[in-house]
């Protein structure tokens, strides 16, 4: 097919013009192959109607339940923005609000600040590479619920293990019940959730080290640079496209936690460790209150989507 | 720099001595600073030490698992009154087989893997479908509906469970197992889409190009020539997608009500609220039996999941 026709038939996106460099070749060899017709919608829709009728709907008739003060029977009474009113002067969901803000605010930091250094440490370096690696992301294939209970375990007031190690060195003044106090219990779970979470990072930071060039760090040894001076000025700024992937997947995930808050403590000592996944859950299912953990979870998917949306426009910024 | 470069080569020397007689003839003259030789401490203390050390943080950080090991293999009432941190004294399995008949995890397990090996081959093949004309066509409104499915990635699972109890009982598989399967299918479509196309991208043009000159169908095209080059990309995908599935918790809590359509992470969840305070030895077991399928997968196919892994941001 000519450029002509696929320009006429305006298959040829009308932003060409504003990316000279090589791209504008490929696209006319992708236009080459353009075939006509039904064909590409036919390929796409199992797939596209699956994603619709069991994502993007339930998503649609959520934001529809958020605006109701619906209890799951009888007639959904339509109250406008009164859920969302009410959610931002209840002290329990600006608690849950935030507590997921801190945990997502750890989460995009810790886990790959830990994950930068971790994979420098493992930089070609002998036997143990592969073998780190492979236990820093070892915690990432449990089922959450599984790590909940591992750490339940170290938690445990009674028979876990930190207090009972406290006890066998004789520092029993420090036991704590580290779930069940206001004080430790957040702090207790962010571990766990770091322990889940580094070895992501420490994946990806390993394999973008990979692609930058050794050419450049030897350049900059004949220059003079220091071992800081090479992480800071080639390391960090090579690594710039693994950074926007970690913290953008790491601010989506971590947004959405659930299972390990849900496992560990349930959002307990009373609500201290709410997050918006989890209260939302008690609402709708515990509370039946249907209409007010819906906007708890819109809240929640607004700013989820504010992450998302910008990412995604990124990584197809060249389709 | 130059202190840095001599512990990594005489590392080197120790575990592999190809590399280091390569590595020393390159860097002849700055291993070292001048007048000083390569002494005992950088051939032997420091590769030994930096040994040591990632051994001891390995072992730090299994320990969670490390421990529910080896409270797991104790009689429970060793761990009530000495706790989990003291030496064990007594050992014993009993506490596997006693998790496994109590709690019927023989059941969760059926449950699991029905739905991983119909969910996983299921979504592969329509996802790798949908992403054939996104990667290889140009069509009105492609990047749209590429974009608008990818935003599937950030929509938190809890909003849709509500709408999802409704409708999976609305036709009829409430309760069931196979209600998951369906809103599984449909959360895994982003990512799966994702990675589909990028191997489908990876192909060279020519080879689409020539057969569909060649008078070739698009399906012909699609099974015949762009899914036999992207079997890594499979593989990795289906490990990715087998651990996703495996592991789901929130949506299988919300839409199986019966427990004798639970799968394994509800089974978990139910061991948790049965023995914990009561019979912990035997919840550790229990946990272990679930999980265990998932480290064993994990240490198999390390190499496909990680690759696929870095592969998939690296072209993201």
């Amino acid at each position: 097919m000519s450029l002509q026709s696929a320009v006429a038939a305006g298959s040829v996106e009308g932003d060409v013009p504003d990316h000279p460099r090589g791209s504008w070749v490929f696209r006319q060899r992708l236009g080459a192959l353009t075939t006509r017709g039904l064909v590409p919608y036919i390929f796409l829709a199992p797939a596209v109607l699956i994603y619709a009728v069991f994502l993007v709907v339930p998503m649609v008739t959520s934001l529809w339940y958020s605006l109701t003060n619906w209890s799951g029977v009888g007639a959904q009474h339509f109250v406008g923005l009164q859920n969302y009113d009410t959610l931002f002067s209840d002290p329990t969901s600006l608690l849950a609000l935030r507590n997921t803000l801190l945990w997502a605010a750890v989460m995009v930091t810790v886990p790959p600040a830990l994950g930068l250094v971790l994979a420098n440490l493992l930089k070609g370096h002998g036997w143990w590479k592969g073998p780190a690696q492979s236990i820093l992301y070892l915690p990432a294939v449990l089922p959450m619920i599984g790590v909940a209970v591992l750490w339940g375990w170290i938690y445990n007031p009674q028979f876990g293990f930190l207090n009972s190690l406290l006890g066998e060195i004789g520092l029993s003044s420090l036991q704590v019940d580290w779930l069940g106090s206001t004080n430790t219990a957040l702090p207790a779970l962010l571990v766990a959730g770091i322990w889940v979470s580094v070895g992501f990072p420490v994946v990806l930071y390993t394999a973008g080290l990979g692609t930058i060039q050794p050419e450049l760090y030897e350049a900059a040894r004949v220059d003079g640079g220091g071992r800081w001076a090479l992480f800071r000025h080639i390391t960090v700024p090579g690594l710039r496209q693994m950074h926007i992937v970690i913290i953008a997947l790491q601010a989506i995930s971590a947004l959405q936690v659930f299972a390990i808050i849900y496992g560990l403590t349930a959002g307990g000592p009373g609500n201290d460790t709410q997050v918006l996944g989890t209260w939302m859950y008690t609402n709708i299912f515990s509370y039946h209150r249907i209409g007010y953990g819906s906007a708890v979870g819109w809240l929640l998917a607004v700013m989820a989507l504010m992450v998302t949306v910008p990412y995604v426009l990124w990584m197809t910024r060249g389709e | 720099m130059d202190d840095q470069r001599g512990v990594t080569v005489s590392k080197m020397s120790v575990s592999n001595g190809l590399e280091s007689t390569r590595s020393q003839t390159s860097r002849t003259g700055r291993a070292a600073p001048p007048g000083v030789e390569p002494t005992r401490l950088r051939k032997w203390f420091i590769p030994t030490a930096s040994t040591a050390l990632f051994i001891l943080g390995a072992l730090i950080f299994a320990a969670p698992l490390l421990i529910v090991l080896v409270s797991a293999i104790q009689p429970n009432m060793d761990l009530m009154t000495r706790g989990p941190a003291a030496l064990p004294e007594r050992f014993t399995l009993g506490n596997f087989s006693s998790a496994w008949t109590q709690a019927d995890l023989a059941q969760f397990y059926r449950n699991s893997l029905l739905i991983l090996v119909v969910k996983v081959p299921l979504g592969i093949l329509l996802t790798s479908l949908a992403a054939y004309p996104i990667a290889t066509m140009r069509f009105r409104s492609r990047k749209t509906i590429f974009v608008l499915v990818l935003i599937g990635l950030g929509v938190p699972q809890v909003i849709t469970l509500y709408p999802l109890l409704l409708m999976v009982s609305h036709i009829g598989l409430g309760g069931s197992v196979w209600s998951l399967l369906l809103p599984y299918l449909a959360f895994g479509t982003p990512l799966e889409i994702l990675v589909m196309r990028g191997a489908f991208a990876s192909i060279p043009r020519e080879l689409l190009e020539a057969a569909r000159v060649d008078g070739a169908s698009d399906l012909y095209v699609w099974a015949r020539i762009c899914m036999p080059m992207v079997v890594p990309a499979i593989a990795s995908l289906a490990i990715l997608d087998g651990v996703s599935t495996w592991n789901e918790f929130v949506i299988a809590l919300a839409l199986l009500t019966n427990e004798s359509s639970y799968t394994l992470p509800l089974g978990i969840f139910n061991l948790l609220g049965t023995f914990a305070q009561t019979n912990d030895a035997q919840l550790e077991a229990g946990t272990l039996i679930c999980i265990i399928p998932m480290i064993i997968l994990f240490f198999v196919s390390r190499r496909y999941l990680i690759r696929g892994m870095a592969a998939g941001a690296l072209k993201g």
